[in-house]
């Protein structure tokens, strides 16, 4: 990439250990933009799927990486390129979306990480390989990426730690209307964002993809049962149907409970910039 | 597919700089002297970011990358709104 191995070992660990300046910045922004062209394809080649973006990785992420991971050299970091695609969809949807990917660059790694969240982190992203040059391809629905920039919001205002799982700085500041003596800490709303919301809306979107599937399955069987003129079946999938109904009204009402719940919490973080 | 550069503010969640540089292939040169020029002008600020985006339109850029046009409030409100 313009840039030889030993020198990019070496810019790892001054980055690493904060020894940088403008020639190190030279050096990182030659080797970095040895991952554009590769950059450029994926994004161009993803843009009918739109919205998708791309980017190098910032100088504060890359530091960020190499001292929260001791033993990594910079030449192992596979995100310094990456795209990024958010979309209003369930999670079959974005399965879908994640084989098209797949099926768009053959030489991929799927990483889903809605399987095991990292500090709640929920999202599928695909490691595809253009002439051997690494681009993270970035899945998200809408609500793991406002969850996602939620979080790195609060990261950005209270610590980079948060992000990881870590404790805010200053996690027994007051957060909310002191005058009213309706508060609460930072630890506790990082707390609340970072464990309880990413597991409810985990279980919502699990919920709502189950009676989304259920519902598609059902007119399947209706259909299918009508055209063979098998009443007693039809019979049957009425029956079904109305457990399906009461399944979606039981799913609408934990979804409108949640959100209330939230309200609290959007109130509180008027308070962050 | 143009080119935007972005500097932010993460301490205080403004949005310092955006700029559309283009579509053509042709200023790459400059794209990477400009990001350099700003990454060493804030290297000694760590709570400002400076970041180069590929994208089809600023509203692409608004929607896959929220928190550089919003506030946490907006986010979480834009999460209850969903």
């Amino acid at each position: 990439m313009g840039v030889s191995k030993s020198k990019v070992t070496a810019l790892g660990e001054q980055l690493r250990s904060g020894e940088y300046g403008a020639e190190e910045l030279s050096v990182l922004g030659d080797w970095r933009r040895g991952f554009e062209p590769a950059l450029g394809e994926v994004v161009s080649s993803l843009a009918a799927l739109e919205p998708v973006t791309g980017r190098s990785k910032t100088v504060n992420s890359i530091v960020d990486k190499l001292r929260r991971m001791p033993s990594t050299r910079l030449a192992q970091i596979e995100d310094i390129a990456g795209a990024r695609m958010v979309r209003e969809m369930n999670l079959d949807q974005q399965d879908a979306l994640v084989a098209d990917i797949c099926e768009i660059f053959p030489d991929n790694k799927v990483y889903d990480r809605r399987v095991k969240p990292s500090s709640g982190y929920r999202a599928v992203h695909v490691v595809v390989r253009i002439g051997g040059v690494p681009v993270e391809v970035q899945i998200r629905t809408r609500v793991q990426d406002l969850w996602a920039q939620l979080v790195e919001s609060l990261s950005d205002r209270w610590g980079q730690q948060i992000k990881y799982g870590g404790p805010p700085d200053e996690p027994d500041v007051p957060v909310g209307d002191t005058t009213a003596g309706d508060t609460t800490t930072r630890g506790a709303v990082v707390e609340m964002v970072v464990q309880r919301l990413s597991q409810s809306l985990r279980r919502i979107e699990e919920e709502t993809a189950q009676v989304e599937r259920r519902s598609a399955g059902l007119e399947d069987q209706v259909r299918q049962a009508y055209m063979e003129g098998r009443v007693e079946d039809l019979r049957d999938h009425v029956e079904n149907r109305d457990a399906l109904v009461v399944a979606q009204a039981e799913a609408r009402q934990s979804r409108a409970e949640f959100m209330d719940s939230l309200i609290d919490l959007v109130l509180l973080l008027q308070a962050v910039p | 597919m143009a080119t935007f550069l972005l500097v932010y503010d993460r301490a205080r969640g403004e949005l310092l700089e955006l700029t559309n540089l283009g579509e053509s292939e042709d200023e790459r040169d400059s794209i990477a002297f400009l990001r350099q020029e700003r990454e060493e002008q804030y290297q000694d600020m760590d709570t400002i970011e400076v970041v180069v985006l590929l994208a089809d339109s600023e509203d692409a850029l608004r929607v896959t990358h929220a928190r550089y046009f919003h506030s946490t409030s907006e986010l979480g409100r834009a999460l209850v709104e969903q």
